[in-house]
């Protein structure tokens, strides 16, 4: 028994033409080598110029990126982007790699097909297959950036993928995929955004979140609390922590202070600390509102940018 | 971006039915094999009179059943084992129909990319189809082929096949998720042909 000739060419030419995408986009997928662990993947963005995932670099780790397992390319960190977890390495351009070709992200949506293409430390591409499920507008990325535009798609991440592409039926870029930018799904930052990043990157213009040095949980303030003081909010933020010479110590914040507002957002639970630790933050005056010892206090804390 | 919802598209709909087509084909070489009480797994009919094929692992001891559609069950012996490939070949004692032999098919041609559908019983789930591609193909003399698909355990001893419908390799494990591990149908055959260089335990 065999099959008709018709579904199977139509399935055998798919077959063929997915090979032929990962193929054709594996030229500008590298390996990063620069975790003890097995490497990730990089993109080369420019012939001088791999785009990566900064989570996959640890410190102390000389840097170089390959085609051919043990063919190495020394590159240096030119920059780096925590929050969006990006890197850019710079080498010295590699002979067979070719410049990535990019897709523009309204040319794909919910449904079509997307593959997932990675070299970790292999010699040939490692690739991964399925379907775009959704693109969308301004999101948070779980490092805290906030993005134009994102990618979801129903891929396999297999291990050291992240730094690798999201690549359409054709084999053009659409996204660089990471592990961490949404929980470990498999989310992509698209092309176009990536452009954006990528130049402010280059400019210096990109700073890492503000950083305070505390640990806080949401506490509910007891009503007969709130009248005396005439508050609003039911809710603070209560210091259960503090590093022990960070900004909040040297400010003067005491265990057990319970944050009210945090500049001009009110301090109702960990998302709105968040959202007010962006990197405008760093080195300025930022006013704290609190409760201590049942009385109301302000400080002044001025964050530092936060070590990746 | 924007789609004309009006438009019927033929491509889609017969991609549907090709991989439908594709998965009916392979479900006529795939059996239940049951190497024991609690353990059940796939089996691959191959293309030789009597002979299944499926993983060292569902088969533990000398003999097991060979369960066709209709319960139709089988008995069958081990007539070549080798562990470290994680194969078993079954004879089987019965009727083993001629057109439930599967065509087999050269792994040492799969690039990455290449669409490949698994079909086994996982979960007591008869002929369950699994869609996905070589993520990685295996280097000279490797026995592994790696796959971006999601597979689950009774998917053991199963036929891995590629686009025209031919036995390319045999799912023997679960890597993780979306990433499962199988035996090249290069191996096999070797396995089959020339057992004194396959890591043969006879019996």
């Amino acid at each position: 028994m065999t099959l008709s000739s018709t579904p199977a060419d139509l399935l055998a030419g798919l077959s063929d033409e997915l090979a032929g995408a990962v193929a054709r986009v594996g030229r500008s997928v590298v390996a990063v080598h620069g975790r003890r662990r097995v490497p990730a993947s990089g993109l080369v963005w420019q012939s001088d110029t791999i785009l990566t995932a900064a989570h996959v670099l640890e410190r102390g780790v000389e840097l170089s990126v390959s085609l051919q397992p043990e063919a190495r390319h020394p590159a240096r960190l030119a920059a780096v982007d925590p929050t969006a977890d990006l890197a850019l390495l710079t080498i010295a351009p590699i002979p067979d790699s070719v410049v990535v070709e990019r897709a523009a992200l309204e040319s794909t949506g919910p449904g079509h097909l997307a593959l997932a293409v990675g070299r970790p430390g292999t010699p040939e591409p490692m690739a991964s297959f399925g379907a775009v499920t959704s693109t969308g507008g301004a999101w948070r990325t779980a490092g805290g950036a906030v993005l134009d535009t994102y990618l979801r798609a129903d891929v396999a991440l297999l291990p050291g993928f992240s730094g690798g592409v999201l690549a359409d039926a054709q084999g053009r870029a659409l996204g660089l995929l990471s592990s961490q930018l949404a929980g470990g799904d498999p989310m992509a930052i698209p092309v176009a955004s990536l452009e954006r990043r990528v130049e402010q990157m280059r400019a210096g213009g990109l700073r890492g979140r503000a950083y305070l040095g505390i640990s806080t949980q949401a506490v509910d303030l007891q009503s007969g609390l709130r009248q005396a003081l005439g508050l609003p909010q039911e809710s603070g933020l209560m210091l259960l922590g503090l590093e022990a010479g960070g900004p909040a110590e040297r400010a003067g914040l005491l265990l057990g202070d319970i944050l009210l507002a945090i500049g001009d957002r009110a301090a109702v639970d960990g998302e709105a600390l968040q959202m007010a630790l962006g990197p405008e933050a760093i080195g300025s005056r930022l006013p704290l509102h609190l409760i201590r010892g049942g009385r109301l206090a302000d400080v002044v804390v001025i964050p530092e940018e936060r070590r990746p | 971006m924007s789609v004309d919802v009006t438009q019927v598209t033929p491509r889609a709909v017969q991609l549907s039915s090709a991989l439908a087509a594709l998965a009916d084909l392979v479900s006529h070489s795939v059996v239940v094999v049951r190497g024991g009480p609690g353990s059940a797994g796939s089996g691959v009919v191959w293309d030789s009179p009597g002979l299944v094929i499926t993983n060292h692992h569902v088969v533990p001891g000398p003999t097991a059943q060979v369960v066709l559609d209709h319960e139709r069950s089988l008995p069958a012996r081990v007539v070549l084992r080798a562990p470290r490939l994680d194969l078993v070949a079954l004879e089987v004692q019965g009727d083993l129909e001629v057109s439930r032999r599967a065509v087999i098919g050269d792994s040492a041609r799969l690039r990455v990319g290449d669409l490949v559908l698994a079909v086994g019983n996982p979960m007591a789930e008869r002929n369950a189809a699994t869609l996905g591609i070589v993520s990685a193909t295996p280097a000279a003399d490797d026995a592994v082929l790696r796959l971006a698909i999601d597979l689950r355990p009774g998917n053991s001893g199963g036929a891995l096949a590629n686009a025209r419908g031919e036995v390319v390799g045999i799912p023997h494990m679960v890597a993780g998720r979306g990433l499962a591990l199988a035996v090249p149908s290069a191996i096999v055959q070797r396995f089959l042909a020339e057992p004194s260089h396959a890591d043969l335990t006879w019996v």
